[in-house]
């Protein structure tokens, strides 16, 4: 179980935030800006990217100063990373499969994976449970509900 | 039409066989939401989402907000024999629930929860027929300063009420306004910040983004911190209140009804709030303040009411104006634009039918929690001994197709998935997804009646003050913020959240 400082991240989460406010100026030099008076397309962006870096820095500021009695710790914040990264990889590598293989084959897939690698189940049961919803989920809503899902590989 | 009239049209609507249908499912799925700790009503608005594509949007409509308060319903069983909230709202349900529970009176507990839901929900429909028209027909004089300020009053009040920091808040909603400015620009329909790419240029859709940034990072969250729950032995019997029972909750349920009611209509967590508020008020009245927390009925009776009353009040500023409260309306406001309704000033009377449809749902939804929930309590205890690993599968396969099938677009998923990503960070840093949500919804509304305020008045932002309903919002929303930059203002309400977050 790790430990860290909520101080840290907000720390980091500051400086990211500037750095999307400086991509979003970045944007709006590109796009016509106009007056008050007349506001074009990059107006409204113009102002909420300058909030953004008022509200960033004002974050920044409540952090650095901060006293050091008042940071709190946040326990076990990453704990459980491993599972969440393999699930995140998981339903990506769902995301580029799923028109190539089809529903069925790709959702199969993905149930089966997340079955055995979140919390480990019997490989039997993985494989019917898998098969099951994969087919019953398919029917419903390709045969019953008509919403069109990609065939893929198996072409039904 | 009197208003006898319009109920009678919106039974007719209600009482079709496929309408009621929709309102028992919605009904038990939010209560089978609202016992599992850990999922929201809005990952189960995720979930049947795809099935709402095919539905009409009255039917859509009553299905989600049956999921929406049958989760306030199912929220306080959990409290009460786990000690666990199966939703936020619930938090405070835990003090005296669990402590009833312990006594051996789980089932007047479990039933004072159910019959308080049922009365706070049931008479805040009354208030919802009669407040939302009257809003909605004042809201017709609305120009571009009008809906501009109640925007901003909408934004600013929801960062003012969200738990924690009100900088982070404020920065969501200005990260959630930026998003909404992705897409076409509303007043010459030129692409901006899309890179050429087809899918952005609709904007980034709501739906990929509630699902990714609370349906996928909630179960992200909930991977992460596995755990088990251990369900506190007892046996659950007499869930009829006794007389004394009745004597001691019954003022507690009329004045949470109405205070959870009125908070309801508040942006913000107003279910939560709401509970909160009502036990805080049941305390402070009571006889005997001190045996709060250990197993007075009045502390479960008050917040439950409360809560639910909230959820119906919720509705109010989402059908007559066209303004989402929190994260749930935001996803039913977009549900409704999925089928080409606006909700809005001009909803009512044009789209009678579905407003009224909806409310008398509502009556009905009621009715069959009551008369369902409680013979069904055992089947909710069991269904929390079900391992949450093995539901995680199946809420992918509807998160998944859900947002696929919206557009049958594979880019739609990664939007979800970047989104999801997004939402697990911000749970790390203590920022919260419903300002930003509802920032995504109300940015291009703000945009072009900015824009259009600005052309009107050839760029002098003092038309915003100049006319008095845009000056009363703007004013409102401003006042919010800089009341929160006063020390003293600011440590009682970073206290009242705290407490809201830790459940003390």
């Amino acid at each position: 179980m790790t430990e860290g400082s909520m101080r840290q991240r907000n720390l980091v989460c500051s400086i990211v935030l500037l750095a999307i406010a400086f991509v979003t100026f970045l944007e709006i030099s590109t796009i016509p800006i106009g007056t008050p008076g007349r506001p074009k397309m990059g107006f409204y962006p113009l102002i909420l990217a300058s909030l953004l870096t008022i509200l960033s820095l004002t974050l920044l500021w409540e952090t650095l100063k901060e006293k050091k009695e008042k940071r709190t710790l946040v326990r076990g914040g990453w704990g459980g990373l491993k599972k969440v990264g393999l699930t995140l990889g998981a339903l990506s590598a769902f995301a580029f499969l799923f028109k190539p293989l089809g529903y069925i084959l790709s959702m199969f897939l993905l149930i089966g994976f997340l079955m055995r690698a979140i919390e480990p189940q019997r490989w039997w049961k993985v494989i019917v449970v898998a098969f099951f919803c994969s087919g019953v989920s398919f029917l419903i809503l390709d045969l019953l509900l008509a919403i069109p899902l990609p065939r893929g590989l198996l072409g039904i | 039409m009197d208003v006898f009239d319009k109920i009678l049209l919106g039974f007719s609507v209600t009482l079709t066989p496929g309408n009621l249908l929709f309102c028992f499912v919605g009904t038990i799925f939010g209560t089978l939401v609202g016992v599992l700790p850990g999922f929201g009503p809005v990952g189960a608005f995720s979930i049947l989402l795809p099935l709402t594509y095919k539905m009409s949007p009255t039917s859509a409509i009553i299905m989600l907000a049956g999921v929406y308060y049958g989760a306030m319903y199912g929220g306080s069983t959990t409290s009460i024999l786990v000690n666990i909230p199966g939703e936020s709202a619930s938090i405070v349900t835990c003090l005296d629930g669990y402590q009833m529970a312990r006594q051996g009176r789980a089932g007047p507990a479990l039933g004072i929860a159910a019959i308080g839901s049922f009365i706070g929900g049931t008479l805040a429909i009354v208030g919802l027929m009669f407040l939302a028209p009257v809003l909605g027909q004042a809201a017709l004089s609305f120009g571009p300063p009008e809906f501009f300020g109640l925007a901003f009053l909408g934004l600013t009040l929801v960062s003012y009420l969200s738990r924690g920091s009100t900088t982070k808040a404020l920065i969501m909603a200005v990260l959630g306004l930026l998003t909404g400015s992705i897409g076409m620009d509303p007043i010459n329909g030129a692409p901006r910040f899309t890179h050429g790419t087809t899918t952005l240029m609709d904007g980034v859709g709501l739906v990929p983004v509630a699902i990714g940034m609370f349906g996928v990072a909630e179960v992200l969250e909930n991977i992460e911190s596995t755990s088990t729950v251990s369900i506190f032995k007892t046996k659950i019997k007499g869930l009829l209140p006794t007389l004394k029972d009745w004597k001691d909750s019954i003022w507690a349920i009329l004045r949470g009804t109405i205070l959870g009611f009125f908070i309801g209509m508040l942006p913000g967590p107003s279910g939560t709030i709401g509970s909160f508020a009502s036990y805080a008020l049941e305390k402070k009245i009571s006889r005997h303040p001190e045996k709060f927390g250990t197993g007075v009925i009045e502390g479960v009776a008050g917040p439950e009411t409360a809560n639910n009353a909230a959820t119906t009040g919720a509705f109010i500023p989402l059908l007559s104006l066209g303004i989402p409260i929190s994260g749930t309306t935001a996803i039913l406001l977009g549900v409704l634009m999925i089928h080409g309704v606006q909700p809005g000033p001009l909803f009512i009377s044009k789209h009678p039918d579905i407003f009224w449809g909806v409310v008398t749902s509502m009556y009905v939804g009621n009715v069959m929690l009551l008369i369902l929930n409680l013979p069904l309590i055992g089947m909710w205890v069991r269904v929390l001994r079900i391992p949450y690993a093995l539901l995680i599968p199946f809420i992918f396969l509807f998160c998944l197709v859900g947002v696929y099938t919206l557009n049958n677009d594979v880019a739609e998923i990664f939007i979800m998935l970047i989104f999801g990503i997004v939402g697990f960070l911000m749970r790390k840093v203590k920022l919260e997804g419903a300002p930003f949500l509802m920032a995504l919804v109300l940015g291009p509304v703000m945009e072009s009646s900015l824009r259009q305020s600005l052309l009107l008045s050839h760029g002098s932002p003092i038309i915003f003050l100049a006319r008095p309903i845009s000056a009363i919002f703007v004013i409102l929303g401003l006042a919010c913020l800089i009341t929160s930059l006063i020390p003293m203002v600011r440590r009682k309400r970073e206290d009242f959240t705290k407490k809201i977050v830790e459940g003390d």
